[in-house]
């Protein structure tokens, strides 16, 4: 019989509540107790103790295994949220490029002294900035230095 | 002749303010909430990692109780050398995943490159003469230019981020459950190992016959402990609340798909903000 990763859990709070109730007997009956008695307690105490740890390691190597394709669809999720605000900042610096170049249009028309290189110069700057990278990458959820 | 045509370019000037003024208006998206959401929901997502650590060096504990009388199994401590990376894995993507929800839903664009704001100014610095209408011009055009494009990225980060809410919500529900019912409870298991461990070693080491000064040093240290395994565990249960809140607030924002607006929004997610803000100090302060 193959155990699920929930009845390997629900086992294993089973064994911890022997554990827990094996070892308040024996704290709480110490001083009727004889050592051999006390010493057989211990040994069952740590055997159930260590039987639901490691039924509770198998519950997550299971789980671990099922939870595998939400963590994918969580993954692809975040990189779609991405794209879309890459999305954003890629309209924006087109607009402003266009912006600019109007400005260079009327400087073309209206020439005074400078208009054309200064307009050109924001321009460049547009395109320029239109290449940084863009902004607003979502940071990991960094592990705490610890 | 020339005070009408002036009239009609100052009205030319004033509507086209105005329509900038009125788009930006409208462009405001309703998703502050959503941001501020994400950010306290990043605190949490933070911990992980100490609490993990926190669990392997509960369980080292754990094994440090053995000894001649309380002659009991160790416990598997390189478990934690195994597993912790994908659990790591399994963290980063959910607390990844809100993070990019609220850097799309964030309503502060001024970080997007745009220069917009410096063109009017620019313009002068290149012509010092040019004049005052058309700096003003200028001025309004890119401020609607600013506006429309705000516009814009309202509707289509709505749009994108209902999508990615709607496809993602299934998996968001499984994510939180596995990390508060499978990792999260293993580290309390350890927690509640090592506190078993020390109350079956503190009981064993005390004797009648001891001296009465270590006998009480021995309890005062076995109650501290206690005391902090406590605290150890209250902040594991506080983390699995957390995950408890961002998934009713994440399945609150997919019920409402479409349908967002900035009071039901609030609503919704700002008990959840407070918790969460809370809930990290808590889990901070016990790593």
């Amino acid at each position: 019989m193959q155990w699920s990763p929930l009845d390997l859990k629900n086992l294993a709070a089973v064994y911890d509540d022997m554990a827990d109730q094996v070892l308040n007997f024996r704290v709480n009956n110490g001083s009727t107790l004889s050592q051999t008695q006390k010493n057989q307690l211990t040994q069952l105490f740590g055997q159930l103790d260590s039987q639901g740890e490691q039924l509770e390691n198998e519950a997550l190597k299971g789980a671990l295994v099922d939870i595998d394709s939400a963590v994918v669809d969580l993954q692809n999720a975040t990189h779609d949220a991405k794209s879309a605000l890459k999305t954003i900042t890629t309209v924006q610096n087109a607009i402003s490029i266009a912006v600019a170049a109007v400005g260079l249009g009327t400087a073309l028309l209206n020439p005074t002294p400078g208009s054309i290189a200064g307009s050109l110069d924001t321009l460049v700057q547009a395109i320029k900035t239109a290449n940084t990278k863009p902004a607003g990458d979502a940071s990991a959820a960094a592990p705490k230095a610890s | 002749m020339r005070s009408i045509v002036l009239t009609r370019r100052i009205r030319h000037y004033v509507i086209v303010c105005a329509a900038a003024s009125f788009l930006a208006v409208c462009g405001c998206t309703d998703l502050g909430e959503v941001t501020q959401f994400a950010k306290a929901s990043q605190d949490v997502g933070k911990t992980f990692s100490a609490m993990a650590d926190g669990a392997k060096t509960s369980c080292n504990r754990a094994n440090s109780f053995i000894n001649a009388e309380n002659n009991i199994p160790p416990l598997n401590c390189e478990f934690y050398d195994q597993v912790n990376p994908s659990l790591l894995k399994v963290n980063d993507a959910l607390f990844n995943y809100i993070a990019s929800l609220g850097a799309l839903a964030a309503d502060d664009l001024s970080k997007v490159p745009g220069g917009f704001d410096n063109l009017s100014a620019d313009l002068k610095k290149a012509d010092p003469n040019i004049s005052t209408a058309n700096q003003t011009k200028a001025t309004a055009a890119s401020g609607l230019a600013k506006a429309i494009t705000n516009i814009w990225a309202s509707g289509y980060r709505k749009e994108k981020l209902s999508k990615i809410v709607g496809d993602s919500n299934n998996g968001v529900q499984e994510v939180t459950a596995f990390l508060s019912d499978y990792a999260a409870d293993k580290f309390l298991q350890t927690f509640n190992e090592e506190e078993r461990r020390e109350l079956s070693y503190c009981d064993l080491m005390k004797s009648p016959t001891a001296e009465p000064l270590a006998t009480d040093l021995l309890a005062r240290k076995c109650a501290a402990d206690k005391a902090h395994i406590e605290t150890q565990k209250a902040a594991v249960k506080k983390y699995q609340d957390a995950l408890k809140t961002i998934a009713e607030s994440h399945n609150k924002l997919n019920e409402q798909r479409g349908n967002w607006n900035a009071a039901q929004l609030s609503k919704d997610l700002i008990p959840g903000i407070v918790d969460l803000g809370n809930g990290a100090v808590s889990i901070n302060s016990a790593f």
